[in-house]
């Protein structure tokens, strides 16, 4: 590696940094005051030759107070599964679940009350086709084969997977007739199938509302959406089912690495002794990878934030579209140094799996790796840009927004293969969009390796099929009626918005890996998820929750430990007779 | 003293001088505004538990009003009361409350299915 | 299957006397309610304060509603609790309503509708409010059910942003069973809710009240922690540097109410931009032949006894079943922020038409004005009006020599 210009790249950027070589990676130290520089030197360290960037740079005064479950007890003590897969999140579950197919011991521990509860469940839940990716990418190696994957595994899993055409549209001529088949050539160079171009004429059979602009576009056959949080918990469902073990509430806070091998790792719920490490921990997954002496890579936060539209306005987009960014926007619509350019194609206008429409993301560079808030300056922006794309968007369409923290590493690249320094990791790191569509096939290739190096052979009962009650509101009159014969509760509707029965709540509740939260119900089923955004139906399913789990109502919680809804008695009659 | 009348929805600017009431548009009003300035006095609603899971509070308010100054005694009285029957609406809860003459009665009628 | 003269959608206050109404005209009636019990929002409404028009009586939401509730029961209409609309389809001779409920899928053939639907609140995210999503951030309505139906305490230390009457009730409510009420913040110069509502709920209390103040972002991970409250400028947007934070562990919205026309719109009814329910005539007939809407679908009231009285109408006659006819539109001139009914229908009796209306600004002294092809027909003095506050009054309209192309305008001018 050409460490002598990397270090003159950084030292333009900040002279009191110190470059290093440390074990084939970048090494960045020193402290600076602005989180900006810092995320700059990151990027101007990342070089041919170098196993990645090892981004130390603190942050003057900076801290942040990572949320980790106050629980502690042993639960865990003494364990000794095969495989520990730390992190529940789309990679994490979609691991276990292939894991699952072995005749080994899995255990998967995530932080949360939940799996997914990070960028999994804070994403548009695209399927990607890949066109904005390049040659030699892990990525594109990922997102081509897990795109395949996906119809099969949703149909396995039970969850709803579209093939919902994606386009790239244009506001000009100059674009159409050099972009669009400069594009439609790169998709044949990478192997995307079905990259074709839609003309003025053509757009109006596939959008009710195209842009006034509209002057052709690319479109990409090979996308699709999925509900990302619901394929998530589908995959640890049914790897719960096939005997993997998801311990929830359950932080990794260290571990024991000797002669290249990791020995133990400590929890809040006792001390694990796995065989094989697998780091699927998202956001703090080059810390883990820290832990297990294998980091070659370093983290850097950029959140994103969407917006929901009500339903009723579906007819903004039947499939998903952006602008093509290489027009610039009219002077009057142009925002000012408000996006990092770059790596994001600008966010768009999509139809969810779900029927809604999202607008967004837009990416902002932060230090902080778990701060999900949104603020008013990313929602008016996103508002005044989307507006250019779907023209009619009004604020008063919105019924909610939120926020996630993609985990990029410098190079913007996934790390996933084995570990390099120490024998028994594999990473599954630095996974950013595209991961949901990466996702199963990222899954395939750790569980293959782990198979390897475990010398594991395949289950002889594997069941891939997770059982599931359809989405009852979708069903013909006769379907519907047949389920509600069977159980009365599937005919008692409790969210009036997305049309939830009690049925399917408590359905819910009784999925193998057994989540009996609000927000837990509402990721697997939708009551909350619509335009009254729960305000009907939370008090009800705060009852159905505490009367299916024995429980008092107040000991229902919205998600994590310390989420309670309710404070208990107005009334203390009771207890004093 | 200038005060807003709270006996409809109407909300009329009262004056009361040397025991004189302006600006009302009724005889309620007046009344009201006389009271205010002495003892005011108020309707109170509230709840009750039950031994009903269907229902596990009954609304339930003063029959009439009683001094403001008293609500909190009432509250804490409606923090001990167990309703194990199955009141109607209009019904009895608890008797002279607060020290005065004033019933609690029933809103609503216990519902169990 | 069987075939009801009228089918009343909601059992609320509003479908309740539609339904009354309708059954003593003579229709066959069947209430279709999605929740256990009737009554509508009114069941968690233990305040008082309800009917002192209707029943000359200052009642609670439950005794209110029970009334209604009785009557309709000693009519023996039809009640379907616990039952769902899914759809409602056009047919040749009128409507099928299609529905479920524990029983399965059941339909209901009728000839007309009455749309009761009620509103829905709207949400923090609605106001923009930023931040995380922690538990805590409650709507008053969702709070008050929580308190009120469950005896179940959702705050003990909260703020309230918006002075809607339901927030301002919300107030007494929780400082009544213990909870601390830090204020009440609101982003307009007056307040929302009803006057007597600020008097007897904040000030009997001693809750501050902040007027052209919002609450700008929410903190807290799992439960809320804090929340940022900021004084607004003109336009309602944040005043930088006037921000603070109030540590609290709930967030209480009463910040604006929807009708709900999600059926509504379903069946192409056209809604009326300001009152977001839908056009309605002086006999709250929709666009849309056979449907009717009463309560707060058609327009968010202020007091339950206009909902009870317009709802009635609407079911009277909907039971009647006139068919639209010649129809002038009312148009809305200054000063007004939206009124009821939105058309005059010539066909229909227009002798005794009962209009609503809200103001646009507070005004000390006003007159409203109804015009005909510019000349002015009627006149009435107000001595003072506040937008929260809903005005009724009844207009002969056959006395102004209406034809079908004569240009009718409502207005309301300060002097």
């Amino acid at each position: 590696m050409d460490l002598k210009s990397v270090r003159n790249k950084v030292l333009r950027i900040a002279p009191e940094v110190t470059v290093e070589e440390y074990r084939g990676c970048v090494r960045l130290t020193g402290e600076l005051d602005s989180w900006d520089k810092i995320y700059r030197c990151g990027v101007a360290a990342v070089t041919k030759g170098s196993l990645g960037v090892l981004n130390d740079i603190r942050l003057k005064g900076f801290s942040e107070k990572v949320k980790t479950p106050s629980l502690a007890d042993d639960a865990l003590e003494g364990a000794r599964p095969d495989v520990l897969v730390v992190g529940g999140g789309i990679t994490g579950c979609a691991i276990a679940r292939e894991l699952s197919r072995l005749d080994i011991s899995v255990l998967l521990v995530d932080k949360a009350n939940d799996v997914g509860t990070g960028a999994s469940c804070r994403n548009d839940g695209c399927i990607h086709p890949g066109i904005d990716l390049h040659k030699g990418q892990a990525k594109l190696h990922y997102v081509l084969r897990g795109n395949e994957l996906y119809p099969e595994m949703c149909r396995e899993l039970g969850c709803d997977f579209e093939r919902w055409t994606q386009m790239f549209m244009f506001s000009t001529w100059w674009e159409r007739f050099i972009i669009a088949p400069l594009m439609i050539l790169k998709g044949r160079l990478l192997g995307i199938p079905k990259v074709d171009f839609v003309s003025r004429r053509k757009i109006k059979q596939i959008e009710q509302t195209p842009p006034s602009w509209f002057k052709g576009a690319v479109r990409m056959g090979s996308a699709g959406v999925v509900s990302p949080y619901k394929v998530t918990i589908a995959l640890a469902d049914n790897a719960v089912m096939n005997g993997a073990r998801i311990s929830l509430n359950t932080v990794v806070t260290g571990m024991e690495v000797r002669d290249g091998k990791v020995v133990s790792v400590s929890t809040n719920r006792g001390k694990v002794y796995p065989a094989l490490v697998v780091n699927a921990a998202g956001a703090f997954s080059d810390i883990i990878a820290d832990m297990a002496g294998d980091r070659t890579f370093t983290i850097h936060p950029r959140k994103g934030t969407d917006l929901i539209l009500d339903k009723k306005k579906a007819f903004y987009a039947l499939s998903s579209f952006a602008r093509s960014y290489f027009a610039p926007l009219p002077k009057e619509q142009r925002e000012q140094g408000h996006e990092a350019v770059g790596h994001t194609k600008g966010g768009g206008v999509m139809r969810t799996v779900d029927g809604n429409i999202l607008v967004g993301p837009d990416a902002h560079e932060q230090p902080y790796r778990e701060d999900n808030s949104t603020d008013l300056d990313s929602v008016n922006a996103i508002i005044r840009k989307q507006k250019n794309v779907a023209e009619q968007l009004s604020a008063g369409d919105v019924i909610t927004y939120f926020a996630g923290v993609r985990a990029a590493t410098y190079e913007e690249d996934f790390v996933v293969r084995k570990g390099i320094f120490t024998e028994n990791v594999i990473e599954a790191a630095g996974i950013q969009s595209p991961g949901i569509t990466a996702a199963p096939a990222i899954a395939k290739d750790v569980a293959g390796w782990a198979k390897e190096m475990l010398g594991a052979k395949e289950k002889a009962h594997f069941d891939p099929v997770r059982p599931h009650t359809p989405r009852l509101a979708g069903l013909s009159a006769e379907k519907r009626a047949d389920y509600i014969a069977a159980n009365p509760d599937y005919g008692e509707i409790v969210c009036r918005c997305e049309e939830v029965s009690k049925g399917e709540i408590i359905d819910a509740l009784e999925s193998p890996l057994k989540v009996c939260t609000v927000d837990g119900v509402k990721r697997r089923v939708r009551p909350g998820m619509g335009r009254c955004q729960g305000g009907f139906c939370s008090p009800l399913v705060v009852k159905i929750i505490a009367e299916h789990e024995g429980i008092a109502p107040e000991e229902v919680l919205k998600g994590d430990e310390g989420s309670r809804i309710l404070f208990g008695d107005t009334k203390h009659a009771e207890v004093e007779q | 003293m200038e005060l807003v009348c709270i006996v409809c929805p109407k909300g009329c600017r009262l004056k009361v001088e040397n025991g004189v009431v302006s600006g009302n548009t009724c005889k309620k009003g007046e009344a009201f505004a006389l009271a205010e300035s002495t003892r005011p006095m108020r309707t109170v609603c509230t709840t009750v538990a039950t031994v009903f899971p269907s229902m596990p509070v009954l609304p339930v308010r003063t029959a009439g009003e009683i001094p403001k100054d008293k609500i909190g005694e009432l509250m804490k009285l409606a923090d001990t009361i167990l309703v194990k029957e199955k009141l109607r609406r209009g019904d009895t809860v608890a008797k002279g409350v607060a020290g005065t003459d004033v019933n609690l009665v029933a809103t609503a009628s216990i519902y169990t299915d | 299957m069987k075939k009801y003269g009228v089918i009343v959608i909601g059992g609320g206050p509003a479908g309740l006397a539609a339904a009354e109404s309708a059954k003593k005209a003579g229709a066959e009636v069947v209430v279709i309610e999605r929740e256990a019990r009737l009554g509508g929002i009114l069941k968690q409404c233990v305040h008082d304060g309800f009917g002192l028009i209707r029943f000359g009586e200052k009642l609670a939401g439950p005794e209110y509603a029970e009334r209604y509730i009785d009557e309709v029961k000693a009519l023996g209409i039809e009640c379907r609790t616990l039952t769902f609309v899914t759809g409602i389809e056009k047919t040749q001779g009128g409507f099928v309503v299609h529905c479920v409920s524990r029983d399965g899928v059941v339909s209901f053939e009728g000839d007309s509708i009455v749309l009761a639907t009620g509103c829905r609140e709207r949400t923090a995210k609605q106001v923009l409010i930023q931040g995380t999503r922690p538990a805590g951030v409650f709507t008053a309505g969702t709070a008050q059910n929580f308190v009120n139906l469950m005896g179940k305490l959702p705050a003990k230390k909260c703020v309230i942003l918006g002075s809607g009457d339901i927030g301002l009730i919300m107030a007494r409510r929780l400082t009544l069973e213990g909870a601390e009420v830090e204020g009440v913040y609101e982003v307009k110069p007056e307040p929302s809710g009803l006057t007597r509502n600020i008097h007897q709920c904040l000030y009997d209390f001693d809750i501050p009240l902040h007027l052209s103040h919002t609450v700008t972002r929410v903190f807290g991970t799992d439960r809320l922690e804090a929340v940022e409250v900021a004084a607004v400028d003109g336009g309602m947007r944040p005043i930088k540097g006037t921000e603070r934070i109030v540590e609290c562990d709930a967030l209480i919205l009463s910040v604006g109410l929807i009708p709900e026309n999600e059926l509504a719109e379903s069946l192409g009814v056209k809604i009326n931009p300001f009152t977001k329910g839908p056009d309605c005539d002086q006999s709250y007939a929709t666009s849309v032949d056979g449907i009717y809407s009463a309560g707060n679908a058609l327009n968010v009231f202020d007091l339950v006894d206009y909902v009870s009285e317009c709802a009635a109408s609407a079911g009277a006659n909907a039971a009647r079943g006139d068919k639209d006819g010649k129809c002038v539109t009312l148009s809305r001139g200054a000063g007004l922020l939206s009124y009821v009914p939105h058309r005059i229908c010539l066909d229909k009796p227009h002798d005794k038409v009962v209009v609503f209306f809200r103001s646009a600004k507070d005004m000390d002294r006003a007159t409203l004005r109804i015009t005909v092809d510019g000349r002015e027909v009627f006149k009435k003095k107000f001595a003072f009006l506040r937008p929260p506050e809903m005005q009724r009054l009844e207009v002969d309209f056959s006395a102004f020599g209406l034809g079908a192309d004569s240009e009718l305008g409502i207005s309301l001018e300060e002097n």
